[in-house]
């Protein structure tokens, strides 16, 4: 027996899943879009049943994959029972989509949810009357407390066996008699659920047309009958209005009000949206957020500890680091044991030490020393998630994003990426549209991430050791600015270009704050670690071993442990000279520059890692290293441009490809739906960001070779090139104006 | 009086008339309950000034500018006198226009036909005992 979840997004059905299928659920997308698909079994009952999850929605109509799933689910004749779930202090829009599933022939139990917060907000509901009056049965239950779950199902059961006809609220309205007609038509034909259908093709829905155009035809016929000059003859104003019309003079007065309450999550907002703390105060939770995930000093507890008091490995010494840092440093230090062991047993300079202890471990374990990290942030953005306060996030930032064509929402996937890029562009499920989500994970490079901080300290601290009016705080802010201003500009340009997409709506709903549900959480984390862990086993591994190959056996496939004289090597060495123009593959040390940029995309670590094995001593602290650093870009007719070729290289580094978990991410994610369509989005991710990450620092580059050359002309340009902007930007922003002051005086 | 929802203020409220535009606007906002006769209270702007955030049926929902702009609303006309123009000098419009009577829905279910449209609605806190009260503003 098949049972179909169904409710309204923040009705709690997630949750009433989790109580139903406890462990044993399975989840993965549903084919051809990115939708999560979650099945699981129901054991009490003397049958099983397997319950399916359907994605969250409002409505049957045809506008969203979501809906579109949820519809062919409710349709199909495999789904015996329809369990709707509804929430109890939202019951007017939720019985609006319960009204939609009344009109099937499939047997339907209501899962009244929430019904203590509705105590508490000063609400009754007569249960028993309203059972009578949808005509199904009505179960109180409390999802998170797993209360009320076992008669719901046992009435579920009972009641799946029985049969049920279709009925709508159109049948007592002015479209009574259409409806009639149209029913009849389908039966005649021998659909199945006529009444579901008909209504949908009365409200000129574009599958069920598509799929009866005979029909339609036919209705037309008999539409011209009917007055709705009411709604100037729009079906679709008329039958949501008809719904909710009956609603509330049906169902919605068995909720009456017993005393007045201001609501909880009012008096949240009225901080945490607040028209200038609002914001602040958003920027503080990430602060802190990435505090207790990065932070070598957790609370600043170092400022009252005594120095001398203690001294612990992964700890710190006179200060604890955070949750996040202590967790990475456990995992690296039982790595760096096992890898140690490796290298004890096996013999030095043996090829097969180099694949496994030099590629295949030293690979794998760069990338999963970051796995706590990556799920402490997750974690953390799931919690926000799942409390609410992401949809107010959405809510106070999307006029900052619109303008890019992006949405609120898309913001905190794109701060995660600070963090780590994975969890960000994992985090890109929740997004709107296809077209909004690609243009998010094809910006997520671009925000600087934890482990490209080494390569900005490395090349900071030597620059700033010797041109002494460059500090390195400075060289790294500049890099995170740059990374900000070419996401900003990017998301422009591909608003424009290649990823248009349909136009944006921000429609939606601000749920209630509650308490986010462990339980949930840490399904939820465990689905991420399997997905993570799995991929670091395959992909990263393949990806590794790959790399290692190019980088210790030269053309005659001799291993040489050395990555100057292997394959890589020598071929950098040829293709430096495409790097010339961005400055850093000049000089006779281009093309090491070169490999340490591709060693970059396993792991963005490994670029310092690498260039501290090139610069020919292991071992980062020394003056070779340092004057390997310092030889980028060399001269250039007589003038020293290794500040501008530095820079242009950060830059390089920044937006190029990311890390392979990172494109192993952005991979699965723009594949999700259509696979061909994807691998398009795919390689064209792979492409711009090369393209981008090249003409940046070509720009880059020779500006800052001019600015060496003559700084006034640099600055003179530079000006210009900002008045220039300027100018665009505000008679762009006065037309606009202009145009809602007429549109204001219209209407008044 | 008419307003588009996009002119409301913080705390301002009124009833829907009707939704204009096509397609999935404005299917999505009939979907989240924005139908005719529903009552709509503006509750706030976000921090830089869009979108805002109304409350209808019970819930909160947040929409752009230029969504709610779709949204045509009846508003209290504190200077009602019948077809002409007011004392600002701006053109009113006679209750007989007003095709259906708009009802309106509470949380608690309560049904209201509104007979003085013109008193209930307006700016929270303005309706009940207000100076334009009833009598003035009913033709």
């Amino acid at each position: 027996m098949k049972f179909a979840l169904a409710g309204n997004p923040n009705s709690g059905k997630t949750t009433l899943f989790n109580a139903l299928t406890g462990s044993n659920a399975h989840v993965g997308n549903w084919p051809g879009v990115t939708v999560d698909k979650k099945e699981g079994i129901y054991k009490k009952l003397p049958e099983k049943v397997e319950i399916l999850d359907l994605p969250g929605v409002y409505s049957m109509s045809p506008y969203t994959p979501e809906e579109v799933i949820a519809r062919n689910v409710v349709l199909d004749q495999s789904t015996d029972a329809i369990i709707n779930i509804v929430d109890a202090t939202n019951l007017e829009r939720n019985l609006y989509l319960t009204t939609q599933l009344l009109e099937l022939d499939k047997p339907i139990v209501v899962a009244l949810n929430m019904i203590d917060v509705v105590d508490k907000e000063g609400y009754k509901i007569d249960i028993l009357e309203l059972e009578k009056a949808l005509g199904v049965p009505v179960v109180s239950v409390s999802a998170l407390k797993g209360k009320g779950i076992k008669e719901l199902m046992e009435r579920a059961y009972s009641k799946a066996k029985e049969k049920r006809e279709g009925y709508s609220p159109l049948a007592e309205s002015v479209l009574g008699n259409l409806l009639k007609l149209t029913t009849e038509m389908y039966k005649i034909k021998g659909v199945s659920n006529p009444v579901f259908k008909a209504v949908k093709l009365i409200d000129g829905d574009a599958l069920e047309i598509a799929e009866n155009p005979d029909l339609e035809k036919e209705l037309d016929k008999y539409k011209a009958q009917f007055d709705v000059s009411n709604y100037d003859g729009d079906y679709g104003a008329a039958i949501a209005d008809i719904r909710y019309k009956h609603i509330v003079s049906n169902y919605s007065i068995y909720l009456y009000r017993v005393k007045s309450y201001t609501s909880k999550s009012e008096k949240i907002d009225r901080v945490l949206t607040h028209k200038f703390w609002g914001i602040p105060i958003f920027l503080a939770i990430m602060l802190f957020v990435f505090h207790i995930t990065f932070g070598s000093d957790f609370l600043y507890l170092s400022l009252i500890i005594p120095e001398g008091s203690f001294n612990i490995e992964l700890i710190g010494k006179d200060m604890i680091a955070s949750p996040g840092t202590i967790l990475q440093s456990g995992v690296e230090y039982l790595t760096d044991l096992v890898l140690g062991g490796v290298y004890a047993k096996m013999p030095e300079g043996a090829w097969y030490t180099g694949l496994i202890a030099d590629g295949l471990l030293s690979g794998v374990f760069a990338v999963l020393s970051f796995v706590p990290q990556i799920l402490l942030l997750f974690l953390f953005l799931s919690i926000l998630e799942d409390s609410g306060y992401m949809a107010r996030v959405a809510f106070i930032m999307d006029r900052a994003f619109k303008r890019f064509g992006l949405s609120g929402r898309a913001l905190m996937p794109l701060l995660m990426c600070f963090g780590c890029a994975v969890p960000g562009i994992l985090g890109t499920r929740t997004l709107g549209t296809d077209a909004e989500r690609r243009r998010t994970i094809y910006l997520t490079p671009f925000f600087s991430c934890g482990a490209k901080l080494p390569i900005w300290a490395a090349f900071a601290g030597v620059f700033s050791a010797k041109y002494m009016n460059l500090s390195a705080e400075v060289i790294v802010f500049t890099i995170y600015i740059i990374g900000i201003v070419i996401a900003i500009l990017a998301a422009i340009l591909l608003k424009k270009t290649i990823i248009k997409g349909e136009p944006q709506t921000f429609i939606m709903e601000l749920p209630s704050y509650h308490i986010p549900q462990i339980k949930g959480l840490l399904i939820h984390l465990w689905e991420k670690l399997k997905h993570y862990v799995t991929r670091a086993a395959t992909v990263i591994a393949g990806a590794v071993v790959v790399l290692w190959f190019f980088s210790s056996f030269n053309f005659r496939f001799e291993y040489t442990g050395d990555s100057a004289n292997s394959i890589l090597g020598t071929i950098s060495r040829w293709v430096s000279f495409a790097f010339i123009p961005v400055g850093w593959g000049m000089g006779e040390n281009g093309w090491r520059f070169l490999v340490a940029a591709i060693t970059g995309i396993v792991a963005k670590e490994m670029v310092v890692a690498t260039l501290g094995t090139l610069s020919g001593m292991s071992g980062i602290d020394n003056g070779a290293f340092s004057a390997l650093l310092l030889s980028v870009g060399g001269t250039l007719g007589g003038l020293d441009v290794s500040v501008p070729a530095m820079f242009s290289f950060l830059a390089f580094n920044l937006l190029s490809i990311p890390c392979a978990s990172a494109v192993a991410a952005a991979r699965s994610e723009l594949l999700l739906g259509d696979k061909k369509v994807g691998r398009k989005y795919f390689y064209g991710a792979i492409l711009f960001w090369i393209a981008t990450a090249y003409s940046v620092s070509l720009i880059i580059f020779w500006f800052g070779t001019l600015a060496v050359f003559s700084p006034w002309i640099a600055a003179i340009v530079g000006a210009l090139i900002a008045i220039g902007v300027v100018i665009v930007v505000t008679i762009k922003s006065k037309k606009l104006k202009v145009i809602e002051k007429g549109i204001e005086n219209e209407t008044n | 009086m008419e307003k588009s929802l996009k002119f409301f203020e913080p705390g301002e409220s009124g009833i829907v008339k009707h939704v204009v535009g096509e397609g999935p606007i404005k299917r999505r906002l009939f979907d989240m309950g924005v139908t005719p006769g529903v009552e709509i209270v503006m509750k706030k702007l976000a921090p830089l000034g869009d979108p805002m955030e109304i409350s209808l049926r019970g819930y909160e929902l947040t929409l752009r500018k230029t969504e709610a702009e779709h949204i045509v609303m009846y508003v209290e006309d504190l200077h009602y006198r019948g077809e002409g123009r007011n004392r600002r000098g701006r053109r009113t419009q006679p209750v007989s226009e007003i095709k259906e009577q708009p009802i309106i829905a509470s949380k608690s279910g309560e049904k209201v036909i509104n007979e003085d449209l013109y008193c209930r609605v307006g700016r929270r806190g303005h309706h009940k005992g207000h100076r334009f009260g009833r009598g003035r503003n009913k033709s």
